[in-house]
């Protein structure tokens, strides 16, 4: 079984990198965090040398905020959810899945459905169940899994495989090709051991 | 990567891999993840925002009607008319409606942005507010020191309501070059009523008997209550009269549709008068009474006979005649209808002001189903003292045009004379919601003047072409997401309206006072005082004598003193004009070496294999600024050439086709529409397509842009952009 603290970090890793980008993000990515989830992944990362914050930040911008283009890969949910719009009635939901396990949206002008807040999510709820193994209470930890497995299948992965068929058709720069295929990759995964867990 | 997604990721690999290398390497252990989130601890609390109907205004186009936005957890889910709001007969149209996709769009801007690539290569990045602003102040006042502060120009949108916000902060830092939406719209109108009546009245459509419209197309370029109220009219007596080359909307509701040769209204309007005053059916003590110049009026139409005029606007002599003894025993509930977009012709001042005089003769000025004038709801105004700066010069385009607006300038000429650097150079451009590069004629020239722009701000709700072409991006707050000011908008029955936010702002967008403020705050201390209010303030401030009028727009979205016009209560008092009467014959003009009386000039004969290229307005569209949106593009994803089936044969073009439009400054491309809705000498495609900024994403590639094709020409009395003076070819693609 992949370690309970790999699963949380691979959140944490493309959670960051699908906020916008800064020197934190541009050091992680020079350092061996890429090599080590390429190994994960069965699929190396691209080269990072060249790689400048500015191009970081003008991809970013280009793939997800404003571009020459228009927006190609929107990261909310509901776009792909909801007929395009940001918003929707899925939207409503992912707020009510955060709730539900005692979490509001604090310090975040993205809505809700936000990708990287999704994956921050999901990152949340693996330290729930993990700390509920440590602390052998079955329970939390069981009802922490059920909550990523229920988050995975209605809220995230139904729009992921569209958003990461979006990047792989644009002109988003190797990083972010490798890493939505990847996360798809990994989110896939994880859906598929929690439906035999739960 | 395809082989990644294609298998199953093999777990196996994650257990050879130690967690305690993995939690250090893959992100660092220091890393803060939980950005977005925090426990709260509290499940108990809703989740979901509130649910609301929140009275605001329309935000859509022009018109402003009432809205009420239906929240729903904390979501807009619905706009609906206002029921109590009279200026649109409690209506709300198509576009109104589409309002909500305006606030949820993911392509609406979201984050300041900071251009890094070439300018309008498309490169930009997200900054802070902080970051942005101060680069907009630097560069302000970088400009202002290297060329004076008229070297930075201001051009606003209208009907945000915080306009007025942005055009203060022009007047403050000290630039006398504003330029506004007018004379691409409606200043040879304002200009060519004005000079006759004092003021642009409002034709009386509900109450009228008798019609007549040109070009002016109601049903599709819709004006509240205009456009409701034309269908009505009393009993069966109503009769609408209509002239356009092309056979629009309005056209197949009027009583009679007259094809007219383009650019030959006044013509017809002048061949009118002929008739009128020929066989005396005007009134003479009313004229004699009421205004000046009559005398002179006469043996100047003596020669524009409905005979003269038939071979000029190819209409009927006898349907001239008929349609000027209808309109003269309908009156005075008569109406000549001048419309609102008057930017048709270089001679179109003259022409307005035949419109003008053929209804003062008749007698219709302010009285039931005439010509009534406008009159506001008083609010007390925000005063402020704009610092004095000593070595500004005068406007670029001043002393261009006979009556040039002093706030709203010309476009066309502002255009030319920034590109030539005549009289000084401009090289700053701060913009606020007027998509340059969509509504100014000659885009290749607009490109070319910002190109030698040192700095362009734009501030927007979307990435318009005029946005894309801009060094900093500033998003504003959208119209549901805004408290606006309190305005009047005047009319025969005037209305106070204002906006609630009906939900927060969404992501980082602002709206413009606070940018303004912040702006001010930058460019010095003495331009910060001028902004020292908050926007409740402000608002107080406006209703300090009335404060009935903020009572009512929270309880009824609107507020009004009467439901029908006041009129006749100009009737026996001085008129602003400068004999105080209705002016039939203008000193005015006169005096500045113009016609006094409207005299008649033939538009350019259009050579064979040319075409007279018109262009106008859809129901589901305004102007530049819609055509993105999802469900309005829906109706109408592109447009389209028309040219009529006899043209269409003779140049061997068909149906569907795709076609090259050209014209001396430009060449576009889009699909033939062959229809008989269109005389054959012109041609007409809709305007807001052909869009440069592939940031609108639905429209991007979609149809032409008439922008593109239009040659800069204006008319010398009022600056108005001539629209229609344009001859192209048409080529197979």
């Amino acid at each position: 079984m992949l370690h309970i603290s790999q699963r949380q970090r691979l959140y944490a890793f493309f959670s960051q990198l699908f906020t916008y980008p800064d020197a934190e993000l541009l050091t992680v990515l020079q350092g061996e965090s890429p090599a080590e989830v390429g190994v994960l992944l069965g699929v190396a990362p691209p080269a990072s040398a060249g790689l400048s914050l500015v191009a970081l930040q003008e991809a970013y911008t280009g793939l997800f905020i404003s571009r020459h283009g228009g927006v190609p890969a929107p990261p909310y949910g509901s776009v792909y959810l909801d007929d395009g719009v940001l918003m929707g009635a899925s939207t409503l939901k992912v707020t009510e899945a955060y709730h539900a396990a005692g979490l509001v949206i604090d310090g975040s002008s993205e809505p809700a459905d936000f990708l990287a807040t999704e994956l921050e999510f999901l990152y949340f709820l693996v330290g729930r169940e993990e700390e509920g193994f440590r602390g052998r209470d079955v329970a939390a930890a069981r009802l922490a899994t059920s909550r990523q497995h229920d988050f995975l299948v209605n809220s995230l992965l139904p729009w992921l495989e569209p958003f990461a068929d979006r990047i792989a058709s644009s002109d988003a720069p190797p990083i972010y090709r490798w890493a939505a295929a990847g996360l798809l990759a990994f989110c896939r995964d994880e859906q598929s051991w929690l439906a035999r867990l739960n | 990567m395809s082989r990644l997604i294609d298998k199953k990721l093999s777990r196996r690999r994650f257990i050879g891999l130690s967690s305690c290398t993995l939690a250090t390497a893959v992100v660092g252990s220091q890393v803060k993840v939980l950005r977005a989130l925090a426990t709260s601890g509290d499940i108990s609390a809703p989740v979901a925002g509130k649910d609301d109907s929140i009275f605001t205004t329309c935000g859509m186009c022009v018109n402003k009607c009432g809205v009420i936005a239906r929240v729903r957890d904390g979501v807009i889910r619905k706009l609906d008319p206002n029921p109590h709001f009279i200026k649109s007969r409690a209506m709300l149209c198509a576009r109104g409606n589409a309002g909500v996709k305006v606030v949820y769009d993911p392509d609406r801007l979201k984050y300041p942005l900071i251009r890094t690539g070439a300018r309008g290569e498309g490169k930009f990045r997200k900054a802070t507010w902080a970051e942005a602003l101060d680069l907009v102040a630097k560069n302000l006042n970088t400009i202002a020191d290297k060329y004076t502060r008229a070297g930075v120009m201001f051009a606003s949108t209208e009907g945000t309501y915080q306009d007025h916000f942005f055009n203060q902060l022009a007047e403050c830092f000290g630039s006398p070059n504003t330029v506004r939406h007018p004379t691409l719209c409606l200043s040879s109108n304002i200009q060519g009523f004005s000079a006759t009546f004092g003021t642009n009245p409002t034709p009386d459509v509900l109450n009228a008997d008798y019609i007549i419209m040109s070009g002016a197309n109601r049903s599709e370029a819709l004006i509240t209550p205009d456009s409701i109220d034309m269908l009505k009219g009393d009993g069966g007596r109503r009769k609408v009269i209509y002239l356009d080359p092309r056979f629009t909307k309005t056209a197949a509701k009027a009583d009679k549709w007259f094809p007219i040769k383009a650019g030959t209204d006044m013509a017809f309007i002048l061949a009118m008068i002929n008739v009128i005053v020929s066989e005396g059916l005007y009134d003479k003590t009313y004229l004699q009474n009421n205004t000046v110049g009559f005398d002179k009026l006469l043996p100047h139409v003596a020669s524009y006979t409905p005979e003269w005029a038939q071979d000029e606007c190819e209409i009927a002599a006898d349907d001239i005649r008929k349609v000027a003894r209808e309109f003269a025993e309908a009156a005075p509930k008569a109406v000549y209808y001048q419309g609102r977009r008057s930017s048709f012709a270089s001679n179109d001042t003259q022409m307005r002001r035949a419109m003008a005089i053929l209804n003062a003769i008749v007698g219709n000025w302010d009285v039931k189903g005439g010509m009534l004038p406008n009159a506001g709801i008083k609010l007390t105004p925000h005063d402020y003292l704009a610092p004095w700066y000593d070595d500004v010069p005068e406007r670029i385009d001043a002393g261009s045009v006979a009556f040039l607006s002093e706030k709203d300038g010309s476009w066309p000429v502002v255009q030319e004379r920034v590109l030539a650097a005549d009289p000084y150079p401009v090289k700053g451009m701060m913009i606020y919601k007027q998509n340059v590069l969509s509504s100014v004629p000659d885009r290749a020239k607009t490109l070319k003047m910002m190109d030698q722009m040192d700095f362009i701000c734009c501030i927007d709700i979307t990435m318009s072409d005029a946005a894309w072409y801009s060094d900093v991006v500033l998003p504003e707050a959208t119209y549901l997401e805004r408290q606006d000011p309190i305005e009047s908008l005047g009319g025969p029955v005037p209305v106070a309206v204002f906006r609630q936010p009906a939900i927060e702002a969404q992501f980082e967008s602002k709206p413009c006072l606070w940018i303004m403020q912040e702006l001010a705050t930058r460019l010095g201390e003495e331009i910060a005082e001028t902004f020292d209010f908050t926007m409740d303030e402000y608002i107080h401030h406006q209703v300090k004598n009335n404060p009935q009028i903020l009572t009512d727009l929270k309880e009824k979205g609107v507020y009004f003193e009467r439901t029908e016009p006041n009129y006749g209560s100009t009737l026996g008092k001085r008129l602003k004009t400068v004999s105080g009467k209705i002016e039939i014959y203008s000193q005015r003009y006169a005096d500045k070496g113009l016609d006094p009386l409207p005299v008649y000039i033939s538009p350019t004969k259009i050579p064979a294999g040319k075409y007279r290229l018109i262009v106008g307005r859809h129901a589901f569209f305004t102007h530049g600024t819609t055509a993105n949106n999802a469900y309005l593009h829906e109706i109408m994803p592109e447009n389209t050439l028309w040219l009529h089936s006899a043209a269409a044969a003779q140049a061997g073009l068909t149906h569907g086709q795709t076609v090259k439009v050209r014209s001396s400054v430009g060449e576009e491309t889009l699909n033939l529409e062959v229809t008989d809705k269109i005389r054959p000498d012109c041609v007409y495609m809709a305007h807001g397509f052909g869009v440069l900024s592939k940031g609108l994403s639905n429209i991007y590639g979609k149809g032409g842009c008439d922008a593109a094709l239009i040659e800069t020409k204006y008319c010398p009395i009022s600056g108005n952009a001539a629209m229609h003076e344009t001859l192209v070819e048409v080529v197979p693609a």
